[in-house]
């Protein structure tokens, strides 16, 4: 019964993160303005703060960063580089700070965003192949996506820490 | 929560950035060039996508033909019910002939001789954020291959980068590594048309003497081997920067690529016949279809 029930909870997992990457694609493509979103990213950090178990955040940044990069055209591996570092660095926080205060939240969303573009430079930079980041459209895109992530990731953070708010 | 030791934890985070720095680094060798594993995520993922596209447009459909009329409509229930059912399949049969006739632009569009071209719909775009592709849900089982082009009767839109069994991924002429070989319609002035991230192009030639003018027509060239000579690719809009060297200018793309619903995907370009039978590659070829010129307004 116990092997059932964590199959059926492994199954549900995936089909979460499967949803994440398929609904960024979808809204990003329906409506302009979800480009700036990376609700991938979004989730990652989540993660990371609400589970603070750093092999876990890995092993979900390297998934949903794999599943993006297969999605779209970047090399693959872009993403999942990206997005491993960004929700261990996450988890790791979450041991270490209180992430639960809202400053907390917004800061750290800024700056995994950020880390999450000038990676992708940066391995442009070093690699031959594609890799999307930060692209001739530049710097206003990159502060918008900045501010979208944020508001975006407090929103979401609130509504689905309310069940953790009431057990404490 | 149980603690992790230090050492697993750098050891599997090490592991995992290696990993993927791997797959970075590892060529596209494969006969497809798409490879195995995209290629299953590509499989897994797609339906779905298809799915939640097709439920977010039934979904606005019942948004826009009930719900929005409720107001309209304060006499007696049953007439209400029965004037909002006749109007829902009044506009799911208009939606229908729009499509055909959408479709039908692309049955008088002229095709380079090869493997028949491939009507597609897009499904979904590219969920990094950070590229300009999109996903159509047709693949390599209905004759998409890697390194085709795709179009819209407008103009070109981009080419195919993968390509799994039942979908496909096109890399549109926006993104920042795109690069089209160009042709000035009037001058005949070749250049590369290129992407730079946002909705407009840039023109790049070196020809000494030669001036660009905003509204002149830009083709495509055929010398990048990827697109057939002659497609249309936009409009010049305004004359960038004149160094010793090379010339700038931008260009509108012709296709709408925002608002992109279907797109026609050419066969591999035989590179012993560049041309197109039809389009506008010179003055002295045979004269376009009158469906396939880029001077009439493109459909915004």
């Amino acid at each position: 019964m116990n092997s059932y029930g964590n199959i059926r909870a492994i199954a549900r997992f995936a089909l979460l993160l499967a949803a994440i990457v398929v609904l960024q694609g979808i809204l990003s493509f329906r409506f302009r303005v979800f480009g700036y979103f990376d609700l991938p990213l979004i989730y990652c950090i989540y993660y990371g703060f609400t589970r603070a178990k750093p092999i876990g955040a890995v092993a979900i940044g390297t998934v949903l960063g794999l599943m993006q990069d297969s999605l779209s055209g970047v090399a693959l591996g872009t993403n999942g580089f990206t997005k491993t570092l960004v929700a261990f660095l996450s988890a790791t926080a979450g041991t270490k700070f209180d992430v639960d205060q809202t400053i907390t939240r917004v800061i750290a969303l800024i700056l995994f965003t950020l880390l999450d573009s000038v990676l992708k430079v940066v391995l442009g930079a070093l690699a031959v192949a594609a890799t999307g980041g930060l692209s001739g459209a530049g710097l206003g895109d990159l502060i918008l996506s900045i501010l979208s992530n944020a508001l975006l990731g407090l929103v979401l953070f609130g509504y689905r820490s309310r069940p953790y708010d009431a057990a404490t | 929560m149980v603690e992790e030791s230090n050492k697993a934890v750098w050891l599997v985070l090490a592991g995992a950035l290696v990993f993927h720095l791997v797959l970075m680094s590892l060529p596209a060798e494969q006969p497809s060039g798409t490879g195995f594993a995209r290629s299953v995520v590509m499989e897994a993922l797609t339906p779905a996508e298809r799915l939640v596209d097709h439920s977010v447009q039934r979904v606005t459909s019942i948004w826009n033909n009930y719900f929005a009329l409720l107001d309209t409509n304060d006499e007696n229930v049953r007439l209400r019910a029965e004037v909002d059912r006749l109007r829902m399949e009044l506009q799911a049969n208009a939606e229908a002939v729009r499509e055909a006739e959408r479709l039908q632009r692309y049955l008088s569009l002229d095709t380079p001789d090869g493997p028949p071209p491939v009507v597609a719909r897009v499904t979904g775009g590219d969920p990094s954020t950070s590229q300009r592709t999109v996903t159509l849900n047709r693949g390599q089982s209905t004759g998409v291959e890697q390194g085709a082009p795709a179009r819209t009767p407008d103009g070109i839109v981009g080419r195919v980068i993968h390509a799994s069994w039942s979908s496909s991924i096109v890399q549109l002429v926006t993104d920042p590594s795109s690069a089209v070989g160009a042709l000035v319609l009037e001058s005949r002035i070749q250049g590369i048309v290129r992407g730079n991230g946002t909705s407009e192009l840039t023109l790049e030639h070196s020809e000494d003497g030669v001036r660009l003018l905003p509204g002149q027509v830009v083709l495509t060239s055929g010398a990048d081997k990827v697109y057939p000579k002659g497609l249309p690719i936009g409009v010049i809009s305004e004359v960038d920067t004149v160094t010793d060297l090379v010339s700038t200018a931008r260009v509108t793309p012709f296709a709408d690529l925002g608002r992109l619903e279907e797109v026609l995907v050419l066969g591999i370009l035989n590179l012993e016949t560049s041309e197109v039978s039809g389009d506008l590659a010179s003055p002295s070829d045979s004269p376009a279809s009158p469906s396939d010129s880029p001077m009439e307004t493109p459909r915004r």
